[in-house]
């Protein structure tokens, strides 16, 4: 579990407010600021650019029609949520189609995927970024989905056990042992991309 | 790594250990190589996915109008509050009054109470599930309020009143049947003005009922509570109080087995009545997300001269014992308290209005 500062857009509880009271155009400067980061969920979970903008957009509807329901707390963690909610969904209907696993949709593949936001990198640097978080979201896409569920919502998104538990209507103690197990997991399946792994990773991980 | 230990560093990692556990693994960790490495290359695992970089959406995710359906006026919390409070108000000011007259009272005769009392009996026992006559005015009752709910109100507003009105309707039958009898066998028997004493209490049941329609459960069984403790109403003072006793009179002969209903035709112009001597001209010109059934008193003043009209004087009842002395204290507290509560209902509603 992470704790993370993010930033959060000027004057948002103005535009909550003014959202809560049906004004569409200032929920929508709202997403403008947080769809990136409601697409990266739902593609960390569902590992597909596809689905994952339909959820994300999916969640942004239910969040909309939900507004008055948030109650002052952290708006990010309150919408993430319900991106994480609106995956698990997906991810429920996908196991029922039994021909078709998320290992099968496309981008599950090496080379394709979504681009990173841009953080002013020269081109090398960029390549070098987004072959890392490829290499990162193909082992966090080999998980069963029960454990990627938890790892990204955690370690990924930042959110807290309890959030977590409340979210997939599971037990704080699942979450503990699903999560320490996903963690393991990763690890294990890095060791196959040492070469991308940054230097103080790969230095950290061989101190006896 | 076996499980436990792997439990165990994860927590470690997170915080989430307790004191002792905490040093407990910190003095494992000092001893055991093979769990430095193992806590090392799981906090890293940890640090790396915490430093994914954000990836960015491949299309514009922002909603349409069209997305989220048509505009929907919110309906705040404090708007619910209003309504609950506002109507919670209406019928602690009429248990009031109720109380109030209790000291004036006649009382029924025997058979009025045994054919109301075999019908408490029944509504009491089926609480929830009502047999298919009461089930029939059930759904005049349901209609009825979700007539008074209709105008000016916009569609997800009358959508979940019509809701409400349909949810409370039997258990607000069933509380009124089952009230309605048993302040009536309170009251000393006597003879010649039985009748028109039940229909007025069923009666104000009903539109005590009627301001119910948006309150809890509890609430309404709370009003039967009180009921219990005041005999019943006079006709007079329902008179004075300028409810419609027309309609009370229309249902003085009320059959003996069947269920106490009132009709749809006794109910609306209750809460008009009763709405329009109350301070709350505010409240009915106030916008759609108020107790929408106080729109009814704009749109039907005219039924009130009609009722006040047909009323025919009844008999002086004999004075009660001292019980009604704090009787009438424990009614002007409840008025008082009413009074106070639509006071605040009005004001959490005025202090909305400006956006």
């Amino acid at each position: 579990m992470v704790g993370k500062t993010r930033p959060t857009p000027d004057n948002e509880p103005t535009l909550i407010a003014r959202a809560q009271r049906g004004d569409l155009d200032s929920f929508n400067v709202l997403i403008q600021f947080y769809q990136n980061s409601a697409f990266s969920l739902a593609y960390h979970i569902l590992n597909d650019s596809d689905s994952a903008a339909d959820a994300a957009q999916e969640a942004f509807i239910n969040a909309y029609r939900r507004l008055s329901s948030f109650r002052g707390e952290n708006f990010r963690a309150w919408l993430m949520r319900i991106v994480a909610n609106q995956c698990y969904d997906a991810l429920r209907r996908l196991k029922r189609q039994p021909t078709l696993s998320v290992s099968d949709l496309p981008d599950a593949e090496y080379d394709d995927g979504p681009a990173l936001v841009d953080t002013g990198d020269t081109p090398e640097e960029y390549a070098e970024r987004r072959q890392l978080a490829q290499a990162v979201q193909s082992c966090i896409g080999a998980l069963p989905e029960d454990q990627r569920l938890v790892l990204v919502m955690s370690d990924v998104e930042g959110l807290d056990y309890a959030a977590i538990a409340d979210s997939a209507q599971i037990a704080l103690g699942t979450v503990k042992s699903r999560l320490s197990r996903a963690r393991a997991a990763v690890r294990d399946c890095l060791q196959g991309f040492r070469e991308l792994l940054p230097t103080a990773y790969r230095l950290i991980s061989d101190e006896p | 790594m076996n499980p436990n230990d792997l439990e165990l560093l994860s927590a470690y990692i997170d915080g989430t250990l307790s004191a002792e556990e905490r040093a407990a693994v910190e003095s494992r960790l000092a001893d055991e190589a093979d769990l430095r490495r193992d806590l090392a290359s799981l906090q890293a695992t940890v640090s790396l996915l915490g430093a994914m970089p954000e990836l960015r959406a491949p299309r514009d995710l922002r909603l349409t109008r069209a997305m989220v359906g048509p505009q929907v006026q919110r309906r705040p919390p404090i708007a619910l509050f209003s309504a609950l409070s506002a109507a919670a108000a209406f019928v602690l000011i009429a248990l009031g009054v109720i109380g109030l007259g209790s000291t004036t009272l006649p009382a029924p005769d025997a058979a009025q109470v045994a054919v109301l009392a075999t019908n408490t009996i029944t509504a009491a026992s089926l609480p929830q599930t009502l047999p298919p006559a009461p089930t029939e005015s059930v759904e005049i009752v349901a209609e009825s309020l979700a007539f008074e709910a209709a105008p000016g109100s916009d569609a997800s507003d009358e959508a979940s009143f019509s809701q409400r009105a349909g949810e409370t309707s039997p258990a607000l039958t069933a509380t009124m049947m089952s009230t309605a009898p048993a302040p009536i066998m309170d009251a000393q028997p006597a003879a010649g003005n039985a009748m028109p004493t039940q229909p007025p209490m069923q009666i104000m049941q009903a539109l005590g009922g009627a301001e119910m329609q948006a309150a809890p459960a509890e609430d309404v069984l709370n009003f039967a509570a009180e009921a219990e403790m005041a005999a019943p109403a006079a006709v007079e003072d329902v008179q004075e109080s300028g409810m419609a006793a027309g309609s009370i009179v229309a249902a003085v002969p009320m059959p003996q087995g069947t269920l106490p209903m009132p009709t749809l035709a006794q109910l609306p112009p209750f809460p008009t009545q009763i709405r329009a001597e109350q301070p709350t001209d505010t409240l009915t010109n106030t916008p759609t997300d108020t107790a929408t059934s106080t729109n009814t008193a704009t749109s039907e003043p005219t039924e009130t001269p009609v009722p006040t009209a047909a009323i025919q004087p009844t008999p002086q009842p004999p004075p009660v014992d001292s019980d009604g002395i704090s009787q009438n204290t424990g009614s002007v507290i409840l008025i008082v308290v009413g009074v106070l509560l639509l006071i605040a209902s009005v004001a959490a509603v005025l202090l909305r209005r400006p956006r």
